[in-house]
């Protein structure tokens, strides 16, 4: 297996920091060659990592620390999910706008529909679930989500104000 | 496997054939020059052959400066303050002379660094005796972990020499070396009798050469010259003569003449010590020690059951003090099966996962209880997603807040791996619960805390450890979870 992760050593390197994940969506695990990622054993639940937190990879001026992939039975990539050191900003925004075109949806949370609060003895656990109405807006509103949505997948980039930072998923969408 | 191999192997030779052939005319003239039959051979011997060597283990025993009792433990050097390890050592001969010379890794406490230091005892002929040398390998950080795998490194570093005196009865000092040291690195592929010049004073010299062959590893032999300008050699056939390093004073910088000493009193002007070596890292002895453990012999009238892949132990970019805590763990307690069942599963976990994660989780085993734990408090995480939920389209998000929760890991490893180890483990445990959440947006809270606290416990199951929310024992100062966490530094 590791064969494979010295001939990513030797192959040019691919420019990575504008790198357009989406091209890996439904291609096989195993010959994902990024970052020396090696995935030629079988997860048992189709969830594959590639953490890169002592080694943050640039992307659009910003750094991925984390990449994850699930795949079908069939181990074809359906979903990629990029988690960034820090939120994304309007400069990697307009890349990605030359990329992929204006988004599909710019959605910036408005007021609360409905909030639960569960308290469990177990691990004195909280959960809170938020359900939050949405409405359309731009870059500069502090969007929640910037959704892409084309022909056969979608991109989603999910803003976390709260831990300032941002990330990334490619989804397959047929 | 081998079909594999086979093909890949294949694959190479063409990609190294198309290299050669891009630059025909320089391919031609080097290969003229940087491939010709092999002067050396390479081979690692262990403890036992150094042991029968009874010249090489005198010297060895004068490098002493504190003895240890163990049998098979290694010799410190509290003047250069550092240790040799002794478990294992490249023997570089000549095929055409009795040159040859024994490697060992040296190492020094607290030591993090990237240099690979080796000290070579080199076979002065006309002696028949052995002077040692320290070699420092200046690898990056890339470079060295490139060694680890491959075997060799395909970008320029610089190499430093320096001698050392062997006599114990005399003080051992560094040299100070005003001498000019060059060196040449040579490949010997393994199954091949060719051997092509790689380097010459960490320049890379040839692209086409046997950097690309990814099948067989190569050996390497490091050939140094030392050359004093203007300085004799004090080459009287004695010994200690050959030891004693060169200092400042011209009439004594010398290389110590080295094979080219005729072992008399005449001194030869401009004249140049040569060594040969081949690099050896602490990790290949360590590895080295931990495999003889766990595929050894098993003892008389017992069955050895547990195995362990070579590949495993080969590939794997663990840090230099865990191989340690490992090798210690297991020699200190007999080498026993069970242990080696527990070291198996545990590096057969690192294979699958080999990035190292730094955290901030503060773990301890107090004295007399047989657990590492670590309390974080606040531990918060929320997910989001966006979808309709009761006729209505928003934004969803779930937030999980642990107030108080522990995470226990195997004794055996240190605070920071475990601490390592837990951030690998509540990583990815937040990544499948935030996928999960992705899709069943409409789990209750008590199905959102279930599924995270399951996917918490098997995620740490994988490194053998556990979550729990019992306090495993008093642990007065909960350290607070840091959102910041997978952005900071390695906490081995």
């Amino acid at each position: 297996m590791n064969y494979l992760l010295i001939l990513i050593l030797l192959i040019p390197q691919i420019d990575m920091n504008s790198y357009q994940y989406e091209v890996l969506l439904g291609n096989d695990i195993e010959e994902v060659k990024i970052f020396d990622a090696d995935f030629t054993n079988k997860s048992e639940d189709n969830h594959y990592s590639i953490p890169l937190i002592d080694n943050p990879r640039e992307f659009f001026n910003n750094h991925i620390y984390y990449i994850s992939f699930s795949t079908d039975n069939n181990q074809k990539i359906n979903n990629i999910n990029v988690s960034l050191t820090s939120l994304i900003n309007e400069s990697f925004y307009n890349s990605f706008v030359e990329i992929y075109g204006e988004p599909s949806s710019i959605m910036v949370e408005g007021e609360i529909i409905n909030s639960k609060k569960s308290t469990f003895k177990k691990g004195k656990a909280i959960v809170t679930k938020e359900h939050r109405k949405t409405k359309q807006g731009s870059f500069n509103d502090n969007p929640r989500f910037i959704v892409w949505k084309k022909d056969n997948y979608l991109i989603e980039v999910l803003m976390k104000y709260e831990q300032g930072k941002s990330e990334i998923s490619y989804r397959k969408t047929s | 496997m081998k079909t594999a191999r086979n093909l890949l192997c294949s694959l190479c030779m063409l990609v190294l054939l198309s290299n050669c052939q891009s630059d025909a005319i320089v391919e031609t003239q080097q290969e003229e020059t940087s491939q010709k039959q092999s002067s050396f051979k390479t081979t690692i011997i262990s403890k036992q052959d150094i042991e029968a060597n009874e010249k090489l283990n005198n010297k060895m025993n004068g490098l002493a400066t504190v003895q240890n009792d163990q049998v098979g433990k290694n010799i410190h050097n509290e003047m250069h303050d550092f240790t040799i390890d002794t478990y294992i050592a490249k023997l570089v001969e000549s095929n055409d002379s009795d040159k040859h010379s024994y490697t060992f890794p040296i190492s020094r406490e607290n030591y993090t660094g990237s240099t690979v230091e080796n000290l070579v005892l080199s076979y002065i002929e006309t002696n028949d005796d052995y002077k040692a040398s320290l070699i420092m390998y200046h690898f990056t950080a890339l470079q060295k972990q490139q060694y680890l795998l491959t075997g060799h490194v395909n970008t320029p570093y610089e190499i430093s020499h320096e001698y050392i005196e062997l006599d114990s009865s005399s003080i051992i000092s560094k040299s100070i070396q005003p001498c000019i040291v060059t060196y040449q690195e040579f490949h010997n592929p393994q199954n091949s009798n060719s051997t092509y010049l790689h380097s010459t004073n960490g320049t890379v010299q040839n692209t086409c050469d046997h950097e690309n062959d990814l099948i067989n590893p190569c050996n390497i032999t490091i050939e140094i010259e030392i050359f004093c300008p203007g300085g004799g050699s004090s080459g009287t056939g004695d010994t200690t003569d050959y030891n004693t390093p060169p200092t400042n004073n011209q009439d004594n910088s010398t290389t110590g003449g080295g094979g080219d000493s005729n072992g008399t009193d005449e001194t030869t002007d401009d004249e140049a010590d040569n060594i040969i070596t081949s690099p050896i890292t602490r990790e290949e002895s360590i590895k080295q020690s931990i495999e003889d453990c766990i595929n050894g012999l098993a003892e008389f009238n017992t069955t050895d059951t547990t195995t362990i892949d070579s590949e495993i132990l080969e590939q794997l970019n663990l840090p230099i003090n865990l191989w340690n805590a490992i090798n210690d763990y297991l020699s200190e307690n007999g080498c026993s099966e069970e242990l080696q069942e527990e070291i198996i599963e545990f590096l057969e976990n690192e294979y699958a996962y080999p990035y190292p994660h730094c955290s901030s989780f503060e773990y301890a085993k107090p004295p007399n209880i047989n657990t590492r734990a670590c309390a974080v408090t606040n531990f918060t995480e929320t997910f989001y997603t966006y979808g309709e939920l009761d006729g209505e389209v928003g934004t969803i998000a779930a937030t999980v807040h642990y107030e108080l929760v522990f995470f226990v890991m195997p004794t055996w490893m240190t605070n920071g791996h475990a601490a390592t180890n837990t951030a690998i483990a509540v990583n990815e445990a937040l990544q499948k619960a935030k996928e999960w959440f992705y899709i069943n947006y409409d789990a209750s809270e008590e199905e959102i805390i279930t599924y995270l606290d399951s996917k918490l416990i098997e995620q740490m199951a994988i490194f053998g450890g556990t979550k729990t929310d019992i306090p495993p024992f008093n642990i007065p100062s909960p350290a607070p979870y840091v959102t910041s966490l997978f952005t900071t530094g390695n906490c081995n």
